[in-house]
């Protein structure tokens, strides 16, 4: 660590400075190492030698003090060389060097396509004033490159004296639709100075950007945001950051944008041939209403709404929900695009892609605790009924696999086997019983449900454990035959397991007042019974409950969805790992209450499984910059993959590429990290993985003879083309920075170094000592001058 | 025996020389590689002087009648040569601790290299039959055997010669003091040392020699490194005879050593040569024949003009 004297000194790199100072005692060090280390001669002629000793001892101590000064002189000098000193730039001397690094931060985030009346994009006056600016720099400057779309790259990370490749690699950075990473950039432009050689007063940074309101101003002075933190310490690093660093605003129009900020499913259960609502949000990020706006929404490429959007007042959003379905399993385009009158300056953001991952139905384990001759005698029988409501289960279904020791299988409705499009279940159960369950592949389902199970076997919860915190779901009834030591020990295991809290022995809520057997809501309303709240008089809070098992859940850990009249919790959500644990303290059957007779225990049923469900196909949307990872099964990893980018309108692009050729658009084989057995049923290992994804588009991916739709979109918070205030930006960055205009900072004159750097000065002052030194050595040593010695003498 | 005379020469370099054990070997090895190097002397049979004449006896040989003599005064005489020897040389040798200095691992010691040079010399000189004496000093005369020309002679003196070097320090112009009042008889005296004294002490010790009229020749012997100072990078000088010690980084003194040494031989050359003493710097480096005849046709050549000089003035 350098000290506070050596970091004030005018050096580039004071600690060497130290360094070479203390080498200037090597020298001397090693005359004296020398004198400790003679030889011993015995010597007859002693007398001439104490003659000459005694008439040449002051000379020869000149002489050696010369030569020791010379020596000195070349260590302590050649280490300050490498330490480069600088003094200020007034002070001119033959050899010295003034040079600047400058660093250009040039943002080319999505907000930046954002284009003014005459068409003109921020990025264009961006890059133009970058152009500028580089040409106005001194021929002798450095120049370092650090382009803003995320991830920030250094485009130039080294300092580059070749104005030409500077030029030409300002030139390669091109507009993305990708988000802003301002911290990282002024991080990478933070590393290029920390590495940065150029003396401390000669180094520049100019962030060329339209500075959007949602990066740069935060709600709370105390509580700057992440780029405002990160501009604060890239100023602290420079000298004089109202000279150094210069934010450089590029004309940022009105900012007036509308964009759909959103498209998603309203529940994450999509069967086939079932009805799906579809969210479109809008909004309006500008200052001014927007009136006659048009929504169209496509499905496979086919419009199905086309509608005329109410006024969107200024910040404000409208939502639509469009409904529809989908004829056939498997992945499906949905595409929003929202069409403006008024002025709009970014149309990347009008349009929003989604794809869609259909199944004929989502397969949910059902472990009866105490299965009877009877599909609804057992504790599970209610509930694959309500789940399965299309179907109703006869014994004989029922019965007949079981005896045979596989369980029922009711996934496959008898209408959707006959070949009837009539309606169709969303979720297929499968009634098993707890000794079945070990037997059972759970990453095959979505939901596992336990109903009155009273105990597993230790393996069995870890089995469970494992399948819930892969994003499974878990539903767990209780019962009487529930073991409370058992659930509490394996289940709650002292705050790590699946429960979220303990259980205590069940309650009687008879012997209690009429409300205390009542459901009702929390004050939270959650998703699941959301529905319920405007209905009071709803089958739901009409139900009774005669016996329940208490729980007390940790605090924060768990939230209540439904309590009984005397506040215990009789509805539980909790979190495991990535998936979802919901505790009913009652039973799924008819034994402790009789919801399970009321026509809303179906829908509470369903959305407790809705909200249970792992949603498919979430990674098949992106954003712009993430790659697509597509888990193969062994099957799939051996046929031919390609990636097709589709038009707006479902055409192929010019950029299609099958495996083996080209290279825009190969998708390479990977290993997936994630597809452990929770993820997917019979995954290989393997992923398809192409990207980053860089526009926003619908892209298919071929795999043998199927196709999957993948949709990228841009991250709606580059929607906002806001600037932030300077008045607010000074404020907040709390330091005396230059904000300038990109035209104004264009035409000024690029600041002057305000160091000269003596490293060469130094290096000839080197040169010289070091034949001085030998010339000294050699004259000393030499006759003639014991005669010019003796002439002065 | 060609291909012996050239095996010897090959074992005149000083590190070969010091992996051979045994001084007397040294000697006679540095002498027979100097004869088969020079192969006639140019000295020869100059030991054969006239002395006097006396009259003629019966029995002896009619060749030594001097005839001129006989044509002068109608008497015999008979030419008497002195056989005794025309050189008496004494060997002065440095035996201080300053003289043990060797530069490296291999080579010789300033001490080995001077006592094998001198036995090398007494061989020559004995092989001549002139006499040789040896002095050793340091601080004091350690060891004194007066010149002789006996054949036995050359053994005690190489055995004393091969002594070891004491921790003395060297006392030049005491000792040459010393040693002139004990020299009765003019000689000729061969000093070799480093010479690590002061240069006015010195010099007055060789001043006190000519003043008796003794002949000297002085050989200063240098190891090579004490010439250049060769090292480099910090070195603790220790130096021999207590003289202190210095840490230093040679290369910044080297010059001025450099200078400190050749002013020092330069002002006992000087010296020296006011005195018409012989002053010659030896390297331990320098192989032991070639420093020896080199010095020998040097010192020929001076005293052939010398001679020469001497003449033409008279």
């Amino acid at each position: 660590m350098p000290s506070p004297l050596l970091a004030n000194m005018p050096f580039v790199h004071p600690t060497i400075a130290g360094i070479a100072l203390l080498t200037g005692l090597i020298p001397v060090l090693i005359h004296l190492l020398n004198r400790r280390r003679f030889r011993r001669i015995p010597w007859a002629a002693m007398s001439f030698l104490l003659a000459a000793n005694r008439r040449s001892a002051k000379r020869v101590r000149l002489e050696q003090l010369l030569l020791m000064l010379a020596r000195i002189g070349v260590v302590v000098l050649l280490g300050l060389a490498v330490a480069r000193p600088y003094v200020p730039a007034s002070a001119i001397l033959p050899g010295s060097s003034s040079r600047v690094h400058r660093i250009v931060l040039v943002d080319n985030s999505l907000s930046m396509n954002a284009h003014g009346a005459d068409g003109r994009t921020r990025f264009a006056a961006a890059q133009q004033c970058a152009t500028r600016l580089v040409d106005s720099f001194p021929p002798a400057d450095a120049v370092s490159l650090v382009s803003l779309a995320a991830p920030a790259e250094a485009v130039i990370a080294h300092a580059a004296y070749d104005r030409r490749f500077v030029r030409e690699s300002l030139a390669a950075i091109l507009s993305t639709q990708r988000a802003t990473d301002t911290v990282g950039a002024l991080s990478a432009a933070r590393d290029i100075l920390k590495a940065s050689d150029a003396a401390a007063g000669n180094r520049a940074v100019y962030l060329i950007s339209d500075f959007p309101k949602d990066v740069w101003e935060s709600d709370t002075p105390q509580n700057p945001t992440a780029a405002v933190r990160a501009t604060r310490q890239l100023a602290d690093a420079l000298l004089d950051p109202s000279m150094d660093l210069n934010l450089i605003r590029v004309d940022a129009g009105s900012g007036e944008n509308i964009a759909v900020t959103r498209l998603t499913p309203e529940s994450p259960l999509i069967g086939v041939n079932v009805p799906v609502r579809i969210a479109v949000e809008v909004t309006n990020f500008g200052d001014s209403t927007v009136r006659n706006a048009s929504l169209q929404v496509r499905r496979d490429w086919q419009t199905i709404r086309r509608e005329q959007l109410p006024r969107v007042e200024p910040g404000s959003s409208v939502v639509s929900s469009v409904s529809t379905e989908f004829a056939a399993a498997g992945t499906h385009a949905i595409e929003a695009r929202v069409t403006a009158a008024t002025q709009n300056m970014l149309e990347d953001d009008d349009v929003r892609y989604l794809s869609l991952e259909v199944r004929e139905s989502a397969p949910v384990l059902l472990v009866d605790g105490r299965p009877g001759v009877k599909l609804l005698d057992g504790q599970a029988g209610f509930l694959a009924t309500a789940l399965a409501p299309n179907k109703t289960a006869s014994a004989k279904d029922y019965l007949a696999p079981r005896l045979t020791g596989r369980g029922a299988d009711l996934r496959r409705p008898a209408a959707a086997m006959e070949g009837r499009s009539a309606t169709i279940n969303l979720v297929s159960p499968k009634v098993i019983t707890e000794s079945e369950l070990e037997g059972e592949a759970l990453p095959a389902y979505d939901v596992v449900a336990l109903c009155n199970v009273g105990r597993l076997s230790a393996k069995q919860w870890a089995q469970l454990e494992r399948f819930t915190s892969a994003g499974g779901g878990l539903l767990i009834f209780l019962g009487d035959l529930v073991s409370a030591d058992h659930y509490n020990r394996y289940g709650y295991a002292d705050g790590h397991g699946l429960m979220p809290g303990k259980i205590g022995r069940p309650i009687d809520l008879t012997s209690m007042a009429a409300e205390a057997a009542e459901l009702k809501l929390d004050r939270q309303v959650h998703p699941i019974v959301a529905e319920f709240a405007a209905h009071p008089t709803s089958g739901l809070f009409l139900a009774r409950v005669e016996h329940y098992v208490p729980i007390e859940p940790e605090p924060n850990r768990a939230e209540v969805v439904l309590r009984y009249g005397n506040d215990a919790p009789a509805l539980l959500a909790s979190t495991f790992g990535k998936g979802r644990v919901l505790i009913w303290t009652t039973t799924a059957n008819m034994d402790w209450t009789n919801l399970p007779a009321k026509g809303d225990y179906v829908a509470v049923m369903l959305n407790a499984v809705s909200y249970l469900v792992r949603p498919h196909g979430e990674h098949r949307n992106v954003l712009i910059g993430q790659s697509i990872v597509e888990p193969l099964t062994p099957a799939e990893s051996s046929t031919p993959l390609s990636i097709t980018a589709l038009e707006r309108w479902g055409e192929p692009s010019t950029n299609t590429v099958t495996t083996g050729e080209g290279a825009a658009f190969e998708p390479s084989v990977v290993a997936h990290e994630e597809s452990d057995d929770a993820t997917k049923a019979g995954a290989s290992g393997l992923a398809l993985s192409y990207g980053p994804v860089e526009r926003a588009q619908f892209l298919t991916l071929s795999i043998g003879s199927a196709s999957r739709v993948v949709a990228a979109n841009i991250d709606p918070a580059e929607s906002n083309l806001k600037s932030v205030d300077d008045r607010k930006l000074t404020a907040a960055l709390d330091r005396p920075v230059r904000i300038v205009s990109d035209t104004a900072a264009a035409d000024e004159q690029p600041i002057a170094a305000r160091s000269t750097e003596l490293a060469s000065v130094a290096l000839y002052m080197v040169m010289i000592l070091l034949l001085g030194e030998i010339w000294m050595a050699m004259w000393f040593g030499s006759p003639r001058q014991a005669a010019a010695g003796d002439e002065k003498i | 025996m060609q291909t012996a005379t050239t095996d010897y020469r090959k074992y005149l370099d000083p590190t070969v020389l010091a992996k051979i054990s045994g001084l007397e070997l040294r000697a006679r090895l540095i002498v027979e590689g100097f004869f088969s190097g020079i192969h006639h002397s140019p000295q020869r049979g100059l030991s054969v002087e006239f002395a006097d004449h006396r009259a003629y006896t019966q029995g002896d040989d009619l060749r030594h009648i001097d005839w001129k003599v006989y044509g002068k005064t109608d008497k015999y005489f008979i030419k008497e040569y002195e056989q005794e020897t025309n050189l008496n040389l004494m060997l002065v040798v440095d035996c201080s601790e300053s003289m043990s200095y060797r530069s490296g691992n291999e080579g010789m010691t300033k001490h080995e290299y001077a006592t094998a040079v001198a036995a090398a010399v007494a061989y020559l000189t004995l092989q001549q039959q002139d006499s040789v004496g040896l002095t050793l000093f340091d601080e004091h005369l350690t060891h004194f055997m007066r010149p002789s020309n006996n054949a036995h002679h050359w053994k005690t003196l190489v055995h004393e010669l091969a002594g070891k070097t004491g921790p003395a320090k060297t006392s030049i112009g005491r000792v040459l003091a010393e040693l002139s009042e004990r020299l009765n008889h003019r000689l000729l005296i061969i000093l070799i040392s480093d010479l690590f004294d002061v240069p006015e002490a010195i010099l007055k010790g060789l001043k006190q020699l000519r003043y008796r009229r003794h002949e000297v020749i002085v050989w200063n012997l240098w190891d090579a490194a004490e010439l250049t100072l060769p090292f480099s990078g910090p070195t603790m000088f220790d130096g021999l005879e207590s003289t202190g010690r210095l840490l230093t980084d040679p290369r910044s003194l080297r010059a001025r050593y450099v200078e400190e040494v050749e002013r020092f031989q330069a002002q006992l050359r000087t010296g020296c040569g006011h005195m018409l003493i012989d002053y010659t710097v030896f390297s331990t480096a320098m192989a032991l024949d070639v420093a020896l005849s080199g010095y020998l046709a040097t010192r020929a050549a001076r005293l052939r003009q010398h001679s020469s000089r001497v003449l033409g003035g008279g």
